[in-house]
């Protein structure tokens, strides 16, 4: 509760509400601004996530010798911390959009797009502050375990696709669908902009991943396949980030 | 009661405690001096489970300090008061009292301690005397018969300090065991039953501050624990 009255969660819902209205209001509906605003939603809530999660564990690292020294089990610290920090990052991106959608009019059909985009915000806030928790635990160091996050965020969101790409061009010859559906479940960001793709008549934006996906599991187990697989990128560093932290001198 | 048995700790090369063999019994007031660096905070640490020994066992009234029941005896005052900044110091407390389960009222410290103003602020506002305060509230909230505090008197105005080691004397009547480290011997003089030294990770002696004092010939703690230095040196 405290996390919501944060001017920072504050600002974020408001960013999020005004990029929303704004796309909107350019592209003159809801639903054709949705690719636009998916794009903000993919690379700005991880973005968020990473950085305000790293410096909320930073700043709290007096903090936590309090915690700690109490009758409380490790995990329980940590997870409720994590809890804490993710779900005030997951409501400010689904009231953002909501708020936003508000301001613009919408109709019925818009309701389903903008649930789409909700619970992909979400997702992807409950994945990111997991990830920089992760680096966090791992690091002593404030400037390193930002810096960390910050690469590991620049990497997922620009180069990973890159890298991709230079992948599918060099090994176009050869049979490299299984490969292109196993590159997509090891970056959260491109199975997130599947999730949505998959769901909507955008098939011309699908891309080579997208459209391999759709293929090799078709719409419904590939929305499942997708969700499943962001799943497990919230609950594994989970799992790793409580290991760490249980041994971990502080 | 309190029991180390042959503890060590090493950051990388730097060996923290060396094989510490130390006995807080029970219901006694005993001070841990010692230079910057020499391993107090360490050793606090280490008692409440926030640092993992390299060797060695802490038992907490019989109880291995690895396991969460150790810490339900124990209240902590931290070297640094400092808490989540957007929650006001009134919250503060009952996060704390929530996480212990228990439900003390913490007005008469809250008044012992002159905070009746600013119970209702956030601690990211708080002065770091006062912030020290509602740290020492904390610390003696919940009734703890072990009460481990890590140079708690720095920060605190002059009449603050007295009131904090009225209370400490007057906890120590009630049979608590206290366990504080401070460089600041006038404190120690005053409510310690017992002190023990550490230097580059070793317990160089233990006992009485006046049996120091004593054997040293000095005229006060304070220069007994510099002929001490200087002797190790």
């Amino acid at each position: 509760m405290d996390n919501l009255r944060s001017v920072w969660a504050i600002a974020y819902t408001l960013f999020i509400a005004l990029s929303t209205y704004a796309l909107v209001y350019f592209t003159g509906s809801f639903t054709r601004g949705v690719v636009s605003i998916m794009n903000i939603i993919i690379l700005i809530t991880p973005l968020v996530s990473t950085m305000m999660t790293s410096m909320y564990f930073f700043n709290k690292t007096d903090f936590l010798f309090l915690l700690l020294a109490q009758p409380i089990k490790r995990s329980h610290t940590f997870i409720g911390m994590y809890m804490g920090i993710a779900v005030m990052l997951a409501l400010s991106v689904g009231f953002g959009l909501a708020l936003g959608m508000a301001m613009s009019a919408p109709r019925i059909e818009d309701i389903q797009v903008l649930l789409l985009l909700m619970l992909t915000g979400v997702l992807l806030s409950f994945i990111f502050s997991g990830l920089a928790f992760l680096i966090a635990i791992a690091t002593r160091d404030k400037l390193r375990g930002i810096g960390m996050a910050l690469s590991l965020w620049l990497f997922m969101a620009v180069i990973y696709d890159g890298l991709m790409l230079m992948y599918f061009i060099v090994f176009s010859e050869y049979p490299i669908e299984e490969h292109a559906i196993i590159l997509s479940l090891l970056n959260p960001i491109d199975l997130s902009r599947i999730f949505i793709m998959l769901q909507l008549d955008v098939s011309a934006l699908m891309g080579y991943s997208g459209a391999v996906f759709q293929k090799f599991f078709g719409t419904g187990l590939g929305v499942g396949v997708s969700i499943g697989a962001m799943l497990l990128w919230i609950v594994v560093p989970q799992f790793l980030f409580v290991y760490r932290a249980r041994r971990k001198d502080f | 009661m309190i029991t180390l048995n042959s503890v060590s700790k090493r950051w990388g090369r730097n060996e923290v405690l060396r094989d510490i063999d130390l006995t807080i019994e029970e219901g006694r007031v005993i001070s841990m001096l010692g230079p910057n660096g020499s391993g107090k905070s360490t050793l606090i640490k280490c008692i409440l489970n926030l640092v993992r020994p390299n060797s060695g066992t802490i038992t907490v009234n019989g109880i291995p300090s690895t396991s969460v029941e150790s810490r339900k005896d124990i209240s902590y005052m931290p070297q640094v008061a400092r808490f989540a900044e957007n929650i006001s110091a009134i919250r503060l407390i009952q996060l704390i009292s929530d996480i212990r389960g228990v439900d003390a009222d913490p007005t008469q410290l809250i008044e012992y301690f002159n905070l009746e103003g600013h119970m209702s602020k956030k601690l990211g506002v708080l002065s770091g005397g006062s912030r020290q305060k509602v740290s020492a509230v904390l610390a003696f909230l919940f009734d703890s018969p072990i009460i481990i505090l890590d140079e708690p008197t720095v920060g605190l105005d002059p009449v603050s300090r007295v009131n904090f080691k009225r209370l400490v004397l007057e906890e120590k009547e009630r049979g608590k065991t206290i366990f504080f480290t401070s460089h600041i011997m006038s404190d120690v003089e005053e409510v310690a039953d017992e002190i023990a030294f550490l230097l580059e990770g070793k317990i160089v002696y233990q006992g009485k501050p006046e049996e120091l004092i004593k054997s040293t010939n000095q005229p006060n703690l304070e220069q007994s624990i510099a002929h001490l230095l200087k002797a190790e040196a």
